[in-house]
């Protein structure tokens, strides 16, 4: 399992990653975390101990933040390698990664 | 297209290419080197097919020569680089203190020119992903498909070793219709990209103008110059080997590369030998008159450099378009000369088999002509010389302004490494600051890199045990304050 989507009834739906999030593992996790924010309000990205991410990861974030609402998708946990990636890709502040 | 459409479109090239970088910057050394020799690979493997489908396209050079030219864009530089380290702590000095670590630039600019441009494709991807970065390959406007074709060819070698996505992109899918095209929207588009922000560095190969505009853009880059290559025949030369080799070299790919070997000359003493010696082995040196008819076709006078029909096309053709007749089998055309500069077209820089011949009463003035021919169109490229004679050698290249100098040696295959000596292997020739360049080196992976310098606490005694008040008093002499300042050091 590369992720693991809790939904609460607030609509807030956290999808937490694990371990190397390669183009296999991305494509693993898409359909599960794609149905989970399905109609969420906000949703969190749990990054906790993710020190890899391929371009398929970034697609993946980018097609969340376009679910919901400006502001309400955000990522936590965020290792300094991975910043550093969203940085350089000119990500960090569209999806909301500046104060992690 | 408007300035406003070509910076969206170069934006699109740009957002991708970035965040490829992001990706790429974390990818380990053994990872790229994977990938990297999944593309030699891949280019090795399409090397006739691309050679073929450059000189259809491009209708210059020969595709034997294009498939060597591809054997050196792939394997040999693949040899020149696979060792070499990108990723990480490239040093670890415990006395100085100093530990470098290399990070990757981000992305690349790639203009590729329409003399060598599938191996320059294959070279310039090859030296971007060594060092972790994207790539936008840029061809000649007369250079598309092939171009397209090879970076393909490269993208799915990469992707299959799990690169990043877009790590080579390129700016068209299909040739230019000429028919429907406006050429100002191709500079325009080539424009857009060489000055938008996000992109790290140009790696501009071509002409002066492709040059000039890398330079200008705002953005870092590496530029070639321009070559206009003499090459010094001593009398301690082996003349049949020197004849030979030069003979291999300009004729290999119709001349196309601009190291390749533009003027010959030599002492009176040994000026007959030569001369013999080069009709034997096919030099066809023509008469005043043909000089004249050869001069019309194969240079512009209007924009004062070598006429674009000439380029890369073979003796029988060069000779169709001037009218002239030429034994069957010549393989190159020489112009005996009396002068360099302006008065005398063919002692400029042309891409095609003809050779300026200069005749100099000795050894000096030999060098003299050498430097007038350098500094004719060609400072900071390359020259050459064939000499037995150590002293001669380092005195010729003390006096000429080239980033290479190469001795007893073919000078198109030799300037860009690999085949006949240890330089790095490169399609990309710096030229120096007489080039206007800023390096003279041969561009490869190392250039493609930042390096970063962890500089640990290290003090200098000196200046710990020293006054620095003293720094401050003018009334103290220089040598007051050394002596004091050096004091038991």
């Amino acid at each position: 399992m590369s992720v693991e989507c809790s939904k609460y009834e607030s609509g807030v739906v956290v999808c937490t990653f694990s371990n190397r999030m390669d183009t296999s593992k991305c494509l693993e996790a898409e359909e599960d975390v794609m149905k989970a924010i399905d109609g969420a309000e906000k949703i969190i990205f749990n990054l906790d101990g993710i020190d890899y991410i391929a371009s398929s990861f970034l697609r993946l974030c980018n097609k969340a933040f376009d679910k919901v609402k400006a502001g309400n998708f955000s990522m936590i946990n965020v290792t300094p390698a991975v910043k550093r990636v969203f940085k350089i890709a000119g990500l960090a502040e569209r999806l909301n990664l500046s104060l992690n | 297209m408007s300035i406003e459409a070509a910076k969206k479109r170069a934006d699109d090239f740009l957002v991708k290419a970035k965040e490829s970088a992001a990706i790429f910057s974390q990818l380990s050394q053994e990872h790229v080197d994977r990938i990297v020799k999944a593309v030699y690979e891949a280019g090795f493997k399409n090397r006739v097919k691309l050679a073929k489908m450059a000189v259809k396209e491009t209708g210059m050079g020969r595709w034997e020569d294009k498939v060597i030219k591809n054997v050196v864009g792939s394997l040999f530089v693949y040899e020149d680089i696979k060792n070499l380290k990108t990723v990480g702590i490239l040093s670890d000095d415990r006395e100085t203190g100093i530990m470098e670590i290399a990070q990757p630039i981000g992305p690349i600019l790639a203009i590729i020119p329409v003399t060598n441009p599938t191996s320059t494709v294959i070279f310039k991807t090859l030296i971007a992903l060594k060092a972790r970065n994207p790539i936008i390959i840029s061809p000649h406007q007369k250079a598309i498909g092939c171009c397209v074709e090879t970076a393909k060819i490269c993208y799915e070698a990469a992707l299959k070793e799990d690169a990043p996505e877009n790590c080579i992109q390129w700016t068209r899918e299909e040739p230019i219709d000429f028919a429907t095209f406006d050429i100002k929207d191709y500079y325009a588009e080539t424009q857009a990209l060489m000055s938008h922000p996000k992109l790290s560095l140009i790696i501009a190969t071509g002409g002066g103008g492709v040059v000039k505009a890398a330079y200008t853009s705002g953005t870092p880059a590496y530029g070639v110059g321009s070559g206009n290559v003499p090459i010094l025949i001593d009398k301690s030369a082996d003349i049949s080997f020197a004849v030979k080799n030069i003979l291999i070299s300009k004729t290999f790919d119709n001349g196309t590369i601009c190291a390749s070997e533009q003027s010959i000359v030599v002492e009176q003493s040994i000026a007959d030998a030569v001369i013999k010696e080069f009709k034997a082995q096919g030099g066809y040196f023509l008469s005043e008159e043909e000089i004249k008819k050869v001069e019309k076709v194969a240079f512009d006078r209007e924009r004062e450099i070598m006429s674009a029909g000439v380029v890369g096309q073979s003796v029988e053709k060069i000779a169709q378009l001037a009218g002239i007749n030429v034994p069957a089998g010549t393989s190159v055309l020489l112009a005996p000369l009396k002068g360099v500069g302006d008065d005398y077209p063919l002692s400029s820089e042309i891409l095609c088999p003809i050779l300026a011949f200069y005749v100099a009463r000795d050894f000096n003035y030999a060098v003299k002509t050498c430097i007038d021919l350098n500094f004719h169109g060609g400072m900071g490229h390359s020259a050459g010389i064939y000499a037995n004679d150590d002293g001669v050698i380092k005195e010729f290249s003390t006096e000429m302004s080239a980033g290479r100098i190469l001795v007893n040696t073919p000078s198109s295959q030799g300037a860009i490494g690999g085949i006949f000596n240890k330089i790095h292997t490169s399609l990309t020739l710096g030229c120096g600051t007489a080039g206007k360049n800023i390096t003279t080196d041969n561009i490869t992976a190392k250039h493609l890199i930042n390096i970063q310098r962890v500089a640990r606490r290290r003090g200098n005694e000196r200046f710990s045990n020293f006054d620095a008040n003293l720094f401050y008093d003018e009334s103290l002499s220089t040598d007051e304050i050394l002596r004091k300042f050096n004091l038991n050091y």
